[in-house]
């Protein structure tokens, strides 16, 4: 007897553990990561850093330096082939700024490097008036508004307000003494960015360098682009779609909105395939690796396939059709990585 | 054998309920409740809230790109009627990524008003806020710089307050005739929740007479509404606003330069003129700030460093202003479902309270006094510099880090400072550590 009853006495007071067990789970952190996996996160963000953000914003200052060289030659000798020469450069440095547009989280949200270089949309009514007083001095420049600077003014100004675009001998003193000073602004502003995040006490540093928890730093990295996926989807696409207005598309003065988004998604498959975020995905969980994979690889099918005018495509049925179909591709890829990142915490 | 069976049932039930409880009842960790938003990433403040229906959703992100639109001047059929004179052409240029400015003249603005005991007298051509920027073509009201200044503080390192320059055209703004409180935007966390704290639980919060006699007397910020009724302010350094839509028209007038409707009838501006802000855009960034959650804190309730800092938070008395938890109320016109009956863990009481000399910067607001400060919401501050690593702390940024803000409590907060100099360090640092989670 003695046995049975000393275990009956104990049998209760186990049983009366669970409940202390069972509440723990309500509110214990999810099972933490393995230190292999913080490995991985580890070199998954140094690899971000070093082989995406810094050479692509190396890219971005370099491209910049160029259209400001670009930009003083047409000033000095304004012709077609060097008008041709600089919008070709502002091109290229668009499409270096517009692929880096999944980690402008850090210095360029928040250290105003985003707003001076892609504020939109542009404040026409105050870059008409500079440029109508000659000469544009540096200290009217500097009375300008970010809406009246960076990339979406020089494209104002280089592809002019409205169609037809501008022929070389049609640009004004004025014109071509504000492109000069925005463009310099721009290198200005791009080299800024890549200083921002270069050194041993940059951003990327601390970035990458996230010891106590890596996951954190991938957490941003994939919060950076599922962004990218929402801005796309409801901002560059979606509400010009709803308005049917082609003021409403980023870079309509150039007609470039679909390079634009082209270079958007570009940023997100170099973040996903050049840092090893892919597989550290994959491995984590293989569904949602190969679903992001297909994902993606639509909805930059159907953003490539968009008309590289998509001013022309919001006036017919069949571009608006084509539009919805690559929102709605960027949409449920949007979803997936939504799923992906909330595992991350 | 019947007793046998009672310690089985017991033992069946008991961890039933409270792994039921544990999942479904309040929960600190999910500091907003059902709107707890569970990324801590550098978007967290960017997210819509939690248990949104998936139309909610739908409107959170169309009123999204609303919140987000930069402003420009009115322009022929464009443009929408930015300035003349402004502060910031967007709600995002100073609450970057929904999260605090940094006190710069780009992120942050200046309260005014003429050196009087009563702080309240606005200064002449230029009323109580500083429009430092202006399209081309207008002058700003004045410019503005911004400098700092060491000031030594018993038993910690050199703290150091803002020196606000105004340089206005023709006009002479010493700092003797005007005072001037820099302000740096609020963190936009939770506020469709503060906004659903009933009445009652302020007005039971409140000890204006300090009845109690603990040197603690927060009040409510009583404001006349438009109806001719009084409602407690809930928002702003000063709470001088009632509701998000009042702090939404506010903002986009004083700040931006941008008219809105003056009811919800027409459009028409208080001029007689169409409103540069519509009923329609207005309805919808209010919204969006409605349906802002909070993060999830960093560490469980469980853990030791939640439970060691919220003892603290106790036995400082740091918890009689920033309370821990409050209860939303129930509305059937509430912006969206999940906002009503919720648990949350605001840490704060959305009383002014007296914050002493060292914080009074000379201008009043409204009914709220100098030296008077609303407690502010403590929920998200650990994701501070992750979300902006320039922010700092306080209304007008002084604090560059959670120390020295405490350190710069006074007036009725002293106590707790002093009590919180005199922890050990490591006591000190626990209190921190639980900050930083929040």
């Amino acid at each position: 007897m003695a046995p049975f009853s000393r275990s009956r006495g104990r049998l209760p007071s186990a049983l009366l553990l669970i409940p202390l067990l069972l509440a723990g789970c309500g509110s214990a952190p999810p099972g933490g990561p393995s230190a292999a996996e913080e490995d991985r996160s580890a070199a998954v963000a140094q690899a971000f850093v070093a082989k995406v953000v810094l050479p692509g914003y190396g890219q971005l200052a370099q491209r910049s330096q160029q259209l400001a060289e670009r930009l003083d030659q047409l000033a000095a000798h304004p012709d077609a082939r060097r008008l041709q020469a600089a919008r070709e450069a502002w091109a290229a440095a668009r499409r270096s700024w517009e692929t880096a547009e999944s980690w402008a989280f850090g210095p360029a949200q928040t250290q105003g490097f985003d707003t001076n270089l892609d504020d939109w949309p542009v404040n026409e009514k105050d870059l008409r008036t500079a440029l109508a007083r000659a000469p544009v001095s540096p200290a009217l420049f500097a009375q300008l508004t970010s809406t009246a600077r960076g990339f979406h003014g020089i494209e104002a100004v280089l592809y002019g307000f409205s169609a037809p675009a501008p022929r070389a001998e049609q640009l004004s003193p004025a014109q071509l003494r504000y492109l000069q000073l925005a463009g310099h602004d721009l290198a200005r502003q791009s080299r800024g960015l890549l200083q921002a995040w270069q050194g041993p006490s940059g951003f990327g540093a601390r970035f990458a360098g996230r010891g106590d928890n890596p996951g954190e730093a991938v957490t941003e990295i994939l919060q950076g682009m599922l962004g990218t996926l929402q801005e796309v989807s409801a901002e560059k696409l979606g509400k010009p779609l709803a308005s049917r207005s082609p003021s409403d598309l980023e870079s309509f003065y150039s007609g470039t909105t679909q390079a634009d988004v082209v270079a958007n998604l570009a940023g997100i498959q170099e973040g996903l395939e050049r840092t090893g975020l892919q597989q550290l995905i994959n491995r984590r969980d293989g569904a949602a690796g190969r679903a992001l994979v297909e994902d993606f690889a639509m909805a930059l099918e159907r953003v490539r396939q968009l008309p590289k005018r998509l001013d022309a495509s919001l006036a017919d049925a069949a571009g608006r059709s084509r539009i919805s179909a690559a929102i709605e591709a960027i949409d449920r890829c949007a979803t997936t990585l939504q799923r992906i990142s909330e595992g991350w915490g | 054998m019947r007793r046998w069976l009672l310690w089985l049932l017991l033992a069946l039930l008991l961890p039933l309920s409270l792994f039921l409880w544990s999942w479904f009842g309040p929960d600190p960790q999910r500091a907003a409740g059902a709107m707890t938003v569970m990324n801590r990433s550098s978007a967290a403040f960017e997210q819509p809230a939690g248990g949104l229906t998936p139309a909610e959703r739908r409107r959170h992100g169309d009123a999204d790109l609303l919140f987000d639109r930069t402003h420009v001047p009115r322009s022929g059929d464009g443009g929408d009627g930015l300035g003349p004179q402004f502060i910031a052409n967007s709600c995002i240029a100073c609450h970057v990524r929904n999260g605090r400015g940094q006190a710069t003249p780009e992120e942050a603005l200046v309260r005014i008003a003429l050196r009087q005991p009563d702080g309240l007298d606005r200064v002449p051509g230029l009323g109580h806020q500083v429009q430092d920027k202006a399209v081309l073509g207008a002058e700003p009201e004045a410019r503005v710089r911004i400098s700092w200044r060491a000031v030594s503080q018993a038993a910690s390192a050199p703290l150091r307050r803002p020196d606000v320059e105004l340089q206005a055209p023709g006009q002479s703004l010493d700092s003797a005739a005007v005072a001037r409180s820099l302000r740096l935007a609020p963190p936009l966390v939770g506020i469709g929740l503060l906004e659903a704290v009933p009445e009652a639980t302020l007005k039971a919060l409140a000890d204006p007479e300090d009845a109690d006699h603990d040197g603690i007397s927060g009040r409510i910020h009583w404001l006349d509404d438009p109806e001719g009724g009084r409602r407690p302010g809930r928002f702003g350094w000063k709470a001088i606003t009632a509701s998000v839509r009042q702090q939404t028209v506010a903002a986009y007038l004083n700040d931006m330069g941008l008219t809105t409707p003056v009811s919800t009838a027409s459009d028409r501006a208080a001029d007689g003129r169409s409103a540069d802000v519509g009923n329609r855009e207005l309805d919808l960034v209010t919204y969006y700030s409605q349906t802002l959650g909070a993060p999830r804190t960093g560490r469980p309730a469980a853990s030791v460093v939640v439970r060691e800092g919220q003892r603290l938070m106790a036995e400082l008395a740091c918890a009689r202003c920033h309370v821990p938890q409050l209860r939303t109320g129930s509305s059937a016109v509430a912006a969206a479902a999940a906002l009503n009956g919720q648990s949350i863990w605001p840490y704060t009481d959305l009383l002014l309270h007296d914050m002493g000399p060292d914080l009074d910067d000379g201008v009043a607001e409204l009914g709220a006094a100098s030296s008077e400060w609303r407690t502010a919401p403590l929920w998200g501050i650990g994701l501070t510099r992750r979300i902006n690593p320039q922010a700092t702390y306080l209304h007008d940024g002084r604090a560059r880090s959670l120390e020295e803000a405490i350190l710069w409590h006074g007036g009725e907060a002293s106590g707790s400072r002093d009590r919180y100099l005199a922890l050990a360090p490591r006591q000190r640092q626990a209190l921190l550590r639980w900050l930083g989670q929040l």
